[in-house]
């Protein structure tokens, strides 16, 4: 007899109330329903009973704040008239930091957080967008009643940057009045103190705080009392203020890289050379050796002058003669000095000779240390990279005035959006806050793992 | 639920949204000055309507709750569940710029992000799985019966084998697999045991012996356990070839219940079959809606703390 499978047959086998018993897959899901949510719910009322806030954070702190990681409430105060709101305000930023302000005649002041993004990570604070500048420089508008000499439109640095300011004019030039042959004294075989010698950039510039030895420095040149150049006028004095002394070139100082070669001698009498110094300084230094010379040497007063040795255009002096001792001194510092103003020193310096003046004037230097008032280069971050493949013309420069700063294009090669370019925003060069116009602040902030034993030494501002 | 064509104003609706809003974010990611935020107006935008689709989405709990109201129809809320669900993960993506945030935002994120897999897992193996089922277990019963039924398939087996063997199936024992106080499809006809009647098919015990050998050692067993793999009753060809074998060692007169005893181990693997598809069917369940409840909960406690601070 064959198995009957009716459709009455089936349903018999059907308990009618099957659906009343509970079954696994069912139960499991109840569980799960109540058990998850409800620890969700209870790890969230642990958090906030333990006053922790950390969980809810939007993200880690920049690598500057992580120690306030815990501490929620030293950025998110109540804010006034606010009564559920407690955003990080401006005022708490400025409870520990002093940001001073841009630029006196800017139309408006952007909030901190607008530029500096807090809660994304370790990225730097520092590091804010291209779009936090251009939201003034792409359509720069000042106060009322002022202006302002700077482009109005500039979006970043690889669209419509100008070029940079040193470079607009119709015949940009550099101010020096030393007289340097770039190409003369990069060329081989050049004579040096001991033998041909080929010079590198290094040996005559150099950053501050470079420690390596200098080659063309003599050690018995003499101190140079001159001051070192002043950063340019108008540059923001304080902008360079964190600078290690390594990111800008130094003015090359005659005793470090030009002594060896250069000697400053001004009698054959003398091994001694006059110091690198103002014309005062030498002159009074050629009339004291000259002094100490015939005191120790009387005999010379009545000696022959050398005929080889007279200076062209120069009356014959009389065969023979006796001479007093100071009529001496002032013939011989006189040829001295004629030596050293018509040829030693003015083969670098600028001089003038005025008629009847005692002394010649020497031209300021006047060497420009800041070529970027406004933006910051740091030589330190390319010291990898060869001088001439930014400064090639320093090879073939024969006039001290022809600028062989690179101009933007060069930057450009390298600083470009993209990943295989570096950093090209605007904060790579360029600092918002004017550090000259700083107030200072009180620090009252103390770190989580210091203020048990800190909380009662440190004063409170007034008012708290 | 199958996703067919009912389902393309659904879909033409989503594929909208989704443009618009990603048209919306590029521009507004290529704007913003420090990229995009949560907390900026269009980010806020972008979490409110991605939580609102959350929000219908879970809903859909609550509909099945209270079947018999007129709360819109079942199959519109269940389109609504699956394409508003699935645009929740990419509007939450753009309100929080592919970032993850912190530990509470990226907690949120992961279980959006397991929730909406494990509802597109769910959605394909509802679209495929009832069509396997209908062909692969055309046997099919209620799933939640389905122990029964086998205990049924037992009872009825080892009457097939009391019909030819003699014996019969205990009476207490054919009573026992009615549940107490359970109301049976059939009434009383459905309650009368079966077997111990005895059928004479005028077979020596000689005759019947491999029959019963048989079923004392491989079919009881593999009734007993039928998801044993040792059991070659288990795998549809070798079952045909050891009921083929039986019907060499038995006479003819008792190839019509070795019939019945092939028809009903092929039943209790149809069961098999259909436990394992259901359980694949149901088991993502446990996984998709623990989760959405506690991305629900913990999303609203997200809104609160970012609107705050």
């Amino acid at each position: 007899m064959p198995r009957v499978r009716t459709t009455k047959a089936l349903a018999q086998r059907i308990d009618l109330n099957y659906f009343k018993r509970p079954i696994p897959l069912r139960r499991w899901r109840f569980w799960l329903c109540l058990l998850i949510p409800l620890g969700c719910f209870l790890w969230i009322g642990w958090k906030l009973a333990g006053r922790d806030f950390q969980p809810y954070s939007s993200g880690p702190l920049s690598a500057g704040h992580v120690l306030l990681t815990r501490d929620c409430t030293t950025c998110h105060v109540p804010e006034k008239n606010a009564v559920f709101t407690e955003h990080a305000s401006d005022q708490a930023c400025k409870n520990c930091h002093d940001g001073p302000i841009h630029q006196l005649a800017q139309a408006r002041e952007p909030e901190c957080g607008s530029c500096h993004v807090e809660h994304r990570g370790g990225a730097r604070l520092i590091a804010t967008s291209n779009q936090s500048c251009a939201q003034c420089h792409a359509n720069l508008e000042t106060k009322p009643g002022s202006s302002t000499k700077y482009i109005k439109t500039i979006s970043s640095f690889n669209t419509d940057h100008p070029e940079m300011a040193v470079f607009r004019g119709a015949n940009p030039r550099d101010p020096v009045t030393i007289r340097v042959n770039h190409f003369v004294h990069m060329k081989k075989n050049l004579l040096g103190p001991h033998g041909s010698v080929q010079l590198e950039c290094k040996d005559c510039h150099r950053q501050p705080a470079s420690r390596e030895p200098w080659l063309f420095g003599s050690a018995e040149a003499l101190p140079v009392s001159a001051p070192v150049a002043t950063p340019a006028a108008g540059m923001k004095a304080d902008l360079y203020a964190p600078d290690p002394g390594l990111a800008l070139m130094s003015m090359p100082k005659f005793a470090e890289s030009c002594s060896a070669c250069h000697l400053l001698q001004f009698d054959k009498r003398f091994s001694e050379q006059v110091p690198h110094d103002k014309p005062d300084v030498v002159h009074a230094f050629v009339v004291k050796k000259f002094e100490a010379y015939i005191a120790a040497h009387p005999a010379e007063l009545r000696e022959q002058p050398e005929e080889e040795r007279r200076l062209p255009n120069r009356p014959a002096p009389p065969a023979a003669r006796v001479v007093t001792p100071a009529q001496w001194v002032a013939e011989r510092t006189k040829e001295a000095e004629t030596l050293l103003w018509g040829k030693t020193c003015r083969q670098c310096h600028s001089i003038t000779i005025t008629e009847g003046a005692p002394l010649p004037k020497v031209a300021d230097a006047n060497y420009t240390l800041h070529w970027l008032p406004h933006a910051r280069f740091d030589h330190d971050a390319h010291r990898g990279f060869a001088c001439a493949s930014c400064h090639p013309n320093a090879l073939t420069s024969q006039d001290s005035a022809e600028l062989l700063l690179p101009k933007l294009a060069t930057c450009k090669d390298c600083h470009a959006p993209g990943p295989s370019h570096v950093e090209a925003r605007c904060f790579e060069c360029h600092a918002y806050h004017d550090w000259s116009k700083r107030k200072g602040i009180t620090p009252t902030f103390v770190p989580r793992a210091l203020r048990a034993q800190a909380v009662d030494l440190i004063p409170k501002p007034a008012g708290q | 639920m199958r996703i067919d064509e009912t389902h393309r104003v659904w879909l033409v609706a989503s594929i909208v949204i989704l443009g618009a809003a990603t048209a919306v974010y590029v521009i507004y990611a290529l704007a913003a000055p420090h990229g995009p935020s949560g907390g900026s107006p269009i980010g806020l935008v972008f979490g409110f309507t991605g939580f609102g689709f959350m929000i219908y989405a879970g809903l859909l709990g609550a509909r099945k709750k209270v079947p018999i109201m007129r709360l819109g129809r079942a199959q519109g809320w269940m389109r609504g569940h699956l394409w508003l669900g699935l645009l929740a993960l990419p509007l939450i993506l753009f309100h929080g710029g592919f970032h993850f945030g912190g530990l509470l935002t990226s907690i949120l994120l992961w279980l959006l992000i397991i929730t909406v897999l494990s509802g597109v897992f769910g959605a394909i193996l509802q679209h495929y799985l009832p069509t396997v089922i209908l062909e692969r277990v055309p046997m099919e019963t209620i799933y939640d019966e389905i122990d029964r039924v086998r205990d049924q398939l037992r009872v009825e087996a080892e009457g097939f084998v009391a019909d030819l063997c003699g014996g019969g199936v205990p009476e207490a024992e054919a009573m026992a697999l009615v549940p107490e106080g359970g109301i049976r499809a059939g009434g009383f006809t459905a309650m009368r045991p079966r077997g111990g009647g005895g059928v004479q098919y005028g077979l020596t015990e000689a005759e019947v012996e491999p029959v019963r050998s048989f079923f004392q050692t491989e079919m009881l067993p593999f009734l007993l356990e039928p998801s044993a793999k040792s059991s070659r009753l288990g795998d549809d060809t070798r079952a045909v070839a050891a009921f083929t074998k039986l019907r060499m060692l038995a006479p003819a007169a008792a190839h019509p219940v070795i019939a019945n005893l092939e028809n009903l181990c092929e039943e209790e693997r149809q069961l098999t079959r259909q436990a394992r598809l259901h359980k694949m069917l149901h088991t993502w369940l446990l996984v998709h809606i623990p989760l959405s409840l506690a991305l629900l909960l913990l999303s609203v406690f997200h809104a609160v703390i970012a609107l705050r601070y």
